[in-house]
């Protein structure tokens, strides 16, 4: 399942990130990195919005595909 | 008086602008920095007899060199032109800054810490303990807040007791896991055995970023080291075995394990007194503005809102102004120096007032705008309209950042420039700036009024629709194209940050307000200035001639350009001179036409529909809409993008396609018409 096809009020765990090094580079140093757990607070159509670390993130349907999620 | 040079670093949205204008006031100044398009803002503030300089680094997440933000910033800490380092953090998202601060020990600087934001941490129900974050990080620690102006003194006490060595902040160095550590210390090893004397790095911190694989710290290696190719096989075999035992790239893990202890320091320090927060309300509202089917009408209602009250409000001052230096003061110079020859009157005239009052008509649209953007940024809307059409705009290789600033285009191109400092990614943000000129701003509109009028009363919707379409059109396919020689797809602006929704502060976003303000009237100004100036000069030399007469120099120089308009159906020269004239303003495109013909603007319509076809009058329409920005937007991307390559670029582009489009209309026209 990737962060494009969860529901909202879902608890997803990463489980992988597809991407360049720079995509990879800049999720982790905002707490988006393989392991780490978030909750999804919309889910498309539209952005999805993500809490991870006290914030929220809003991210784009491409860049949503790319992460691959299981859920907790 | 002794300086000291403080360098701000912190994520972005931490309020570094913020403390910025709480310790300088309006004493600021914002560039570029050297050879990139990135903002670089200082500000300057007396303090115990000793002058504080402080430089704002670019807002960062983390100290890799992926994005030009960061290569600038982390350039900046490594040369190390500075005196203190003083690293701001959000309080209320700590553990998220902390991952900052761990990669700044990671370098071996040690930064004074700012706790900013510490009221809404209270209003939370939490409380920051700050000895025992002094204690865990062994740095100095302070606890501010930019808006209710607490904190500041002791910050400024710590800058200069840093900068005088009265104190020495020690800094902890970070610790790993076992793994990692291993890690760490295994290239440290294979470094060390090749080490030239001059290496100007912290050991581990250049090893741990080569386990992060960091382009520049790869590329200084491959080309300093001889077994450069041993390190790299060492790299490779310990990705092998973090992949095997932890289910996780490299990059990756080092960056787990960096937010792992950022996070356990900030639970440390941070003790709750009440349940997390939950902005519930704050993501019902995301819900209902970021899902386009409710987001995209509320998007518009909120520009229609600004839109109306910019124009509202602004045209009567706009008048106000306009009158006042063309006719108020014209006037009262032609009362004053009767008798003195026509050629002095016409160059305070014609020349110095238009000038100025060129410069100041743009005033009222630039500060409503300002505040009015400000405040959207402020109460947190901006990051919301980013997030929404970030799907849509990065089909054009731009980010949903890009959204505002080319829709404010549609009233004026020179606010619209200014708008896209809002935008996070230097790079995206310079090729936004670059096609808000093909969007056709309202002082077009003049132009295409008139011909509209002349030619195609029947069908008015439809031609300017097709000319408005055309414009967005081409700043679109124009983005698509830029962003392919740039590379945006490397441009890390994929997600957005969405900040809780609150009240506008507004000493923020006033004294922001009037900065900019500030610092449109004296660098654009005296751009848009000088070239009304020349603008004067070519239509009133050689002496004696008839204001852009037909024998000024301006005359001969559209006499001269006829051949070039020939094709486009354009059989006189007055037409060309006028579009010299449109370069100062596109308005004045109608107001000059009208002078030449001698016939103001009302009998304008008649003329025209004998001077110009159809066909001619929709590729004059599209010229205008096309050709160079005017005086004004170009002053205001040079003074953006710090460099006068790119506007020469956009004006030799424009003009270009401005005119090759122009005539694939008429030839496209002259058969459809016929
Ligand atoms: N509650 C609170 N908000 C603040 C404080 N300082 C800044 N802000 C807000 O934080 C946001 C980001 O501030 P800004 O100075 O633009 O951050 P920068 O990106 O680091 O320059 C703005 O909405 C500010 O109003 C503070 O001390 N307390």
């Amino acid at each position: 399942m990737t962060l494009f096809e969860v529901r909202e009020g879902d608890k997803v765990k990463i489980v992988a990130i597809y991407g360049g090094l720079g995509v990879r580079n800049r999720l982790s140093s905002i707490g988006l990195y393989p392991g780490a757990e978030v909750k999804v607070i919309k889910a498309p159509p539209g952005p999805v919005i993500v809490e991870v670390a006290g914030s929220r993130i809003a991210i784009g349907q491409g860049m949503a595909k790319k992460v691959e999620v299981e859920k907790v | 008086m002794k300086e000291v040079k403080v360098a701000l670093v912190g994520n972005p949205n931490v309020g570094k602008t913020a403390i910025m204008n709480a310790l300088a006031g309006t004493n600021e100044k914002v560039g570029n920095w050297p050879g990139v398009t990135v903002q670089k803002k200082t500000g300057r503030y007396n303090f115990r007899g000793f002058e504080i300089e402080l430089i704002d680094l670019p807002g960062i997440y983390s100290l890799t060199s992926y994005t030009l933000e960061e290569r600038v910033a982390r350039s900046f800490l490594l040369n190390g032109d500075y005196d203190v380092a003083v690293n701001v953090l959000d309080v209320t998202l700590l553990a998220r800054n902390l991952y900052l601060t761990l990669e700044l020990l990671e370098m071996g600087l040690r930064p004074i810490v700012v706790l900013n934001k510490v009221d809404e941490l209270q209003n939370l129900g939490f409380s920051v303990n700050k000895k025992e974050l002094e204690r865990s990080l062994n740095l100095p620690v302070v606890e501010v807040s930019a808006v209710r102006r607490t904190g500041l003194e002791e910050l400024s006490e710590l800058i200069l007791q840093v900068a005088t060595g009265d104190l020495k902040p020690k800094g902890f160095v970070p610790l790993y896991s076992d793994f990692l550590e291993n890690a760490v210390s295994l290239i440290e090893m294979k470094l060390k055995r090749e080490l030239p004397s001059s290496f100007p790095f912290n050991l581990r911190w250049f090893s741990i970023k080569l386990l992060e694989r960091d382009p520049e710290v790869q590329d200084y290696l491959r080309k300093k080291f001889k077994n450069w190719e041993e390190v790299e096989r060492e790299v490779n075999r310990i990705e092998e075995e973090v992949k095997e035992r932890f289910n996780c790239d490299l990059p990756s893990f080092v960056a787990r394990e960096r937010f792992f202890l950022a996070s356990k320091i900030a639970t440390n320090a941070v003790k709750s007194s009440v349940e997390l927060p939950l902005y519930t309300l704050s993501d019902r509202i995301d819900k209902f503005v970021t899902n386009p089917i409710t987001g995209i009408p509320v998007f518009f209602l909120v520009m229609w809102g600004v839109f109306k009250i910019t124009f509202d409000l602004s045209a009567p001052l706009s008048d106000l102004i306009d009158k006042f230096f063309s006719n108020l003061l014209p006037s009262f110079f032609e009362k004053a120096l009767s008798g003195a020859p026509p050629f002095l009157l016409s160059l305070i005239n014609d020349g110095l007032l238009a000038g100025v009052g060129a410069v100041m008509v743009f005033l009222p649209i630039l500060a409503i705008l300002y505040l009015l953007m400000s405040i959207l940024e402020d109460i947190g809307y901006m990051a919301r309209a980013a997030a929404l059409w970030d799907n849509f705009m990065r089909f054009f290789g731009l980010s949903g950042a890009s959204v505002i600033p080319m829709i404010l285009g549609f009233g004026c191109n020179v606010p619209a420039v200014y708008a896209t400092r809002a935008m996070r990614s230097s790079t995206l943000r310079l090729i936004t700036m670059l096609i808000i000129p093909w969007i056709s701003c309202s002082a077009r509109l003049t132009v295409y009024a008139i011909f509209v009028g002349a030619f195609f009363k029947e069908h008015k919707s439809l031609i300017l629709l097709f000319i408005y379409g055309l414009g967005i059109l081409m700043a679109l396919l124009f983005a698509t194209l830029i962003s392919k020689f740039k590379e945006t797809s490397s441009e890390c602006e994929f997600f957005i940050e969405l900040p809780p929704y609150k009240l506008p502060s507004f000493n923020i976003v006033l004294s922001q307000t009037w900065i900019e303000v500030r610092e449109f009237i004296f660098k654009a100004g005296s751009v848009i200035f000088v070239v009304s100036f020349l603008i004067w000069l070519v239509a009133s030399l050689p002496p004696g001639v008839e204001y852009a007469g037909e024998n000024s120099l301006v005359g001969h120089l559209g006499k001269l350009l006829l051949p070039i308009f020939k094709p486009l159906g354009i059989d006189d020269w007055k037409p060309v001179v006028a579009l010299i004239f449109g370069a100062l303003a596109k308005e004045v495109v109608v107001g000059t036409l009208g002078t030449l013909y001698g016939v103001g603007e009302e009998g304008l319509e008649k003329l025209l529909s004998q001077t110009f076809t159809p066909e001619s009058a929709i590729a004059y329409m599209v010229f205008t809409l096309l050709y160079i920005p005017c005086v004004a937007t170009i002053a205001a991307i040079k003074q953006e993008s710090g460099s006068w390559k790119y506007p020469a670029a956009l004006v030799v582009i424009e003009l270009i396609t401005a005119w090759i489009t122009a005539f694939v209309v008429y030839r496209g026209a002259s058969l459809l018409f016929s």
